[in-house]
């Protein structure tokens, strides 16, 4: 059966079917001929998988990223960082980097981050006698951490499959996405220092006030969403709409520029982008409620604990492996099919599930920038104009770095489990 | 009739976007209640985690429509432009053959559902209708993937080239 299963699964992978849909057909070819259950079963578990509340966060997320990208907030955002940074080596890269982990903090998307910040700040860096390529890899990797800093769309995902809380899941990202932002702080000042990228700003006392003042409505809202969330306000779910409400209210009568046209667009990209990711997982979760039921996760473990002996070799193999899967296909898709069948594995080696989500989040950030199925790098050549050939070597140096922060990631674990251990315990 | 189908295809997907924001609205509006008078409406949650079978199957659609669900497309990149087209309307047609499985079986349990008259804790609709937008959309879908199917076996004969869509996101 399980040969049988896993010849179907890369047969239809090859071929290029869409991977909800070999969920579907693996699971549904199972049961009927392995297990003969009846398939109203599956359509069962189909709406039992989608039957959940925190899945509206969800499409919630991407449209409220989706409005502040394309709308104002964005660009009042940048301004307010290099308000705040512009003067130091290397300033306007820190304050791309900085944009970027707080518009991360409001949207729950990588390739959102992207789009909003990136196609601001790519052509200033250029501008101000920055390098092209690097201004393009900075900016592409750096709104890769829209999905490690909370809130996060792929951690609802991997919450939702491995029935771990999504609020501990948020907190969890914190910390290492001020490693991995201070890793390219780092790195940013290097090379402005080593190739005299200064880039002195002057900005008068009236206009610092009125920045200050337009950039606050962006600023408030992770502060809205996630002290709601940790105060006990409102779900993760919740959060989610009232982000998309609010940024909806502070385009339409603070900054008044969003037109009827472009806010259908919006929608429409929205709503491709959520069916698409909800479609996957509801066939997901029947999937994994196959799997579970034929005690595939036991298989698993008994398997991997007998041939490996070493959690940290295990968690390398683990990484090593999502690398490679993440060369060749959607990484998102990869993780939610294949960690609930670690989970008891992981159990053995004795892995908090939380840790080990944020190192599959780390590894689908990798998997954003990896040539040639990077979302992000397409992204990249979306609001450029280069090839895909171009904008992957110029993240190339940034995905070392990125790797460095997965390392540390995954071999300290406080560095994720010290909030949520302290915060919510 | 070229153009009654554009503004069909734009209402779907202008419906599920605005369907999507009235539930932002709805869940900020329960937030604020409960926040300042202690209001709380159990149909809010049901409701909405009903609507979103109906966005998930709906957008599906849409994503059909689009080619922009997730898939591999690591090994198609590298055959010759009739092989690629012949992959395609092989996985098109199986994607479309699970679809009408899961159609028919879809209505099998409506139908079961129905003669139960079971209904839903607080909205008290009969439990059938959650299930319809499954029974409803996979036949949209299954079409949706015969018509893929027959677009790239007409490319194939012709040796048309190959378009990949990276979709909108």
């Amino acid at each position: 059966m399980i040969a049988f299963m896993v010849f179907l699964f890369i047969g239809l992978l090859v071929i290029s079917t869409p991977i909800a849909i070999i969920l579907l057909t693996v699971t549904g070819a199972t049961l009927q001929f392995f297990l003969h259950i009846p398939l109203q079963a599956l359509i069962q578990q189909l709406f039992n998988g989608m039957d959940n509340f925190i899945l509206l966060s969800i499409p919630f997320f991407i449209l409220a990223g989706n409005i502040m990208a394309q709308g104002s907030i964005s660009k009042h955002l940048v301004k307010f960082m290099q308000l705040i940074v512009g003067n130091m080596p290397g300033g306007m890269a820190i304050s791309s980097i900085l944009a970027c982990i707080f518009f991360a903090a409001i949207s729950g998307s990588s390739p959102a981050t992207v789009i909003a910040i990136g196609s601001i700040m790519i052509p200033a860096l250029v501008k101000y006698g920055y390098d092209e390529e690097f201004s393009i890899g900075l900016l592409t990797a750096s709104g890769s951490m829209g999905i490690l800093i909370p809130p996060s769309i792929p951690m609802v995902l991997y919450a939702l499959v491995m029935n771990v809380s999504v609020g501990r899941m948020f907190l969890a990202g914190v910390l290492p996405g001020i490693v991995i932002g201070g890793l390219l702080i780092s790195y940013s000042i290097f090379k402005a220092k080593k190739n005299k990228w200064d880039t002195p700003m002057d900005i008068d006392r009236a206009e610092t006030i009125q920045l200050v003042k337009t950039a606050s409505w962006g600023i408030a809202m992770p502060i809205i969403v996630l002290g709601g969330i940790y105060l006990g306000i409102f779900t993760p779910t919740e959060a989610a709409a009232v982000s998309v409400v609010y940024a909806l209210l502070v385009e339409l009568f603070i900054y008044k520029d969003l037109k009827l046209e472009q806010f259908h667009h919006i929608l429409k990209e929205s709503v491709v982008l959520s069916s698409a990711l909800l479609f996957i997982i509801s066939c997901a979760m029947t999937f994994i409620w196959l799997l579970t039921r034929e005690k595939m996760p036991a298989i698993a473990a008994e398997f991997l604990v007998s041939h490996i002996h070493n959690k940290y070799l295990f968690l390398f193999i683990i990484n090593i492996f999502m690398l490679l899967v993440g060369c060749v296909m959607d990484i998102v898709s990869a993780i939610i099919v294949i960690s609930p069948i670690l989970m008891l594995a992981l159990q053995a080696f004795d892995i908090d599930l939380i840790h080990y989500g944020i190192i599959m989040i780390v590894n689908i950030e990798l998997g954003f920038l990896t040539f040639p199925f990077g979302l992000n790098l397409f992204v990249a050549m979306g609001i450029t104009g280069k090839s895909l050939t171009q904008v992957g070597r110029a993240v190339f140096p940034f995905l070392i770095i990125l790797f460095i922060g997965l390392l540390l990631i995954t071999y300290i674990p406080p560095i994720s489990m010290l909030l949520p251990k302290m915060m919510m315990p | 009739m070229e153009k009654l189908f554009k503004v069909l295809s734009n209402i779907e997907e202008l419906f599920i976007g605005y369907a999507l924001l009235g539930l932002a609205i709805i869940a900020t509006l329960q937030v604020v209640l409960r926040y300042t008078f202690g209001i709380a409406y159990d149909w809010v949650d049901e409701g909405s985690r009903y609507m979103i079978i109906l966005i998930t199957f709906m957008g599906a659609a849409v994503c059909v429509k689009y080619g922009t669900h997730f898939g591999m497309d690591a090994l198609v990149q590298y055959v010759p432009n009739r092989v690629k087209h012949l992959l395609k309307v092989i996985a098109n047609l199986v994607s479309a053959f699970s679809m009408f499985v899961i159609f028919y079986y879809s209505w099998i349990q409506i139908w079961k559902l129905s003669r139960f008259g079971a209904t839903t804790p607080s909205l008290q609709i009969p439990m059938y209708i959650p299930y319809l937008p499954i029974g409803i959309f996979t036949l949209v879908i299954a079409i949706r993937f015969l018509i893929q199917a027959f677009k790239h076996g007409r490319s194939m004969v012709n040796n048309s080239p190959f378009e990949t869509t990276m979709g909108v996101h």
